[in-house]
């Protein structure tokens, strides 16, 4: 390693941001710690809290789209690994955001998987589609808890088709 | 501005303005909706990394403009990954642009992301599921700590140490104290 590659610069910047949201600019630099409003966090959180009746219709859809790029993948489509990719991933930030648990954890394991899916591979096919074919029951039942007696048998399923062509 | 209980005063957001970069639209709208009771401004939405990159270079161009403040962005994107803008943000030559504060928000759980996340300069990460009060944080963090730059041949991005705690085991830095370079930045 050269002398040059052993260089270090620390940069100390100005606080531009807290010089914004203070009222007396000239002292931001001695104010401590501030806060935003806990009344507008409350307000922020209700808009999460109230949008959880949406959570059904909007995860149907996105399953709707998952499942055509799944259609695609199998079809030999390359470029619907990184779909599959994608939807499965909105259904793990949906799913976690309004308490899904189970959807959670079946997307959030069909996201990893396509990391690494070999769409020639019959035995990943035969994974991925073992994802689909719960995260489908988990939608039309509506299974919320990961816990729930039926949530334990689908996890169950998937483990064992891991398990058989993993 | 009011005063609180704990005496911490109650920031203004109003002159902020927020970059929210997310392709999922729904997420976006969650997002955007809880910056708006925050108090922010001025929130703008990107869909993906390069619909955000032509948003920065057109707000942050000019330093006298107004400015994108701080960049809230997803982590999986089609088009343009949050990996890809983070670079593209600390590699830039524009000051307004290279220093930009960024919040990554990524519903990867997994250390490697947010150790990739901080490699690459973000300043704080979301960890989903996403709620209000950690949004808060993240920003209020982002205000009240801002961390140095660190600038090495490898890299370029807010210090990525939390806490400056003393070592206690084996000396393994090869860099002197003689190589190391301080700056204050002056208004």
């Amino acid at each position: 390693m050269s002398e040059k590659d052993d260089e270090v610069e620390i940069i100390h910047r100005i606080n531009h941001l807290k010089r914004k949201v203070v009222a007396d600019t000239k002292r931001a630099s001695m104010l401590g710690e501030g806060r935003i409003d806990p009344d507008a966090i409350e307000r922020a959180q209700a808009v999460i809290d109230d949008s959880q009746d949406e959570y059904l219709d909007e995860v149907e859809s996105i399953f709707g789209d998952l499942t055509k790029a799944w259609s695609e993948l199998k079809s030999g489509e390359h470029q619907a690994v990184n779909q599959v990719q994608v939807y499965s991933n909105r259904i793990t930030d949906l799913a976690s955001t309004y308490g899904f648990d189970l959807m959670r954890y079946f997307s959030k394991s069909l996201r990893d998987f396509s990391e690494r899916i070999d769409i020639a591979n019959k035995n990943h096919i035969t994974i991925g589609q073992a994802h689909l074919d719960v995260m489908m029951i988990t939608v039309h039942e509506k299974i919320k808890e990961e816990d729930a007696p039926k949530a334990e048998e689908l996890k169950a399923v998937l483990d064992q088709a891991i398990k058989k062509y993993g | 501005m009011s005063e609180s209980g704990n005496k911490r005063k109650s920031y203004s957001l109003a002159s902020f303005r927020i970059l929210v970069v997310e392709d999922y639209p729904f997420m976006a709208d969650l997002l955007a909706s809880m910056a708006r009771e925050f108090g922010v401004g001025h929130i703008l939405v990107a869909n993906s990394g390069n619909e955000a990159k032509e948003m920065i270079m057109m707000f942050n161009s000019d330093p006298r403009g107004n400015n994108i403040d701080l960049v809230i962005t997803d982590w999986l994107m089609p088009d343009g990954d949050g990996k890809e803008l983070l670079q593209w943000i600390r590699d830039s030559k524009k000051d307004m642009i290279k220093f930009l504060p960024v919040i990554l928000c990524s519903a990867y759980t997994s250390e490697s992301v947010v150790i990739t996340g901080r490699d690459f300069g973000a300043n704080e990460v979301l960890v989903k599921p996403l709620s209000a009060k950690k949004l808060a944080d993240r920003i209020l963090h982002v205000i009240d700590h801002p961390r140095p730059f660190i600038k090495t041949e490898f890299f370029f991005g807010p210090d990525r140490r939390r806490r400056e705690e003393e070592y206690k085991g084996e000396e393994r830095r090869v860099t002197q104290s003689d190589d190391i370079k301080e700056y204050n930045e002056r208004l």
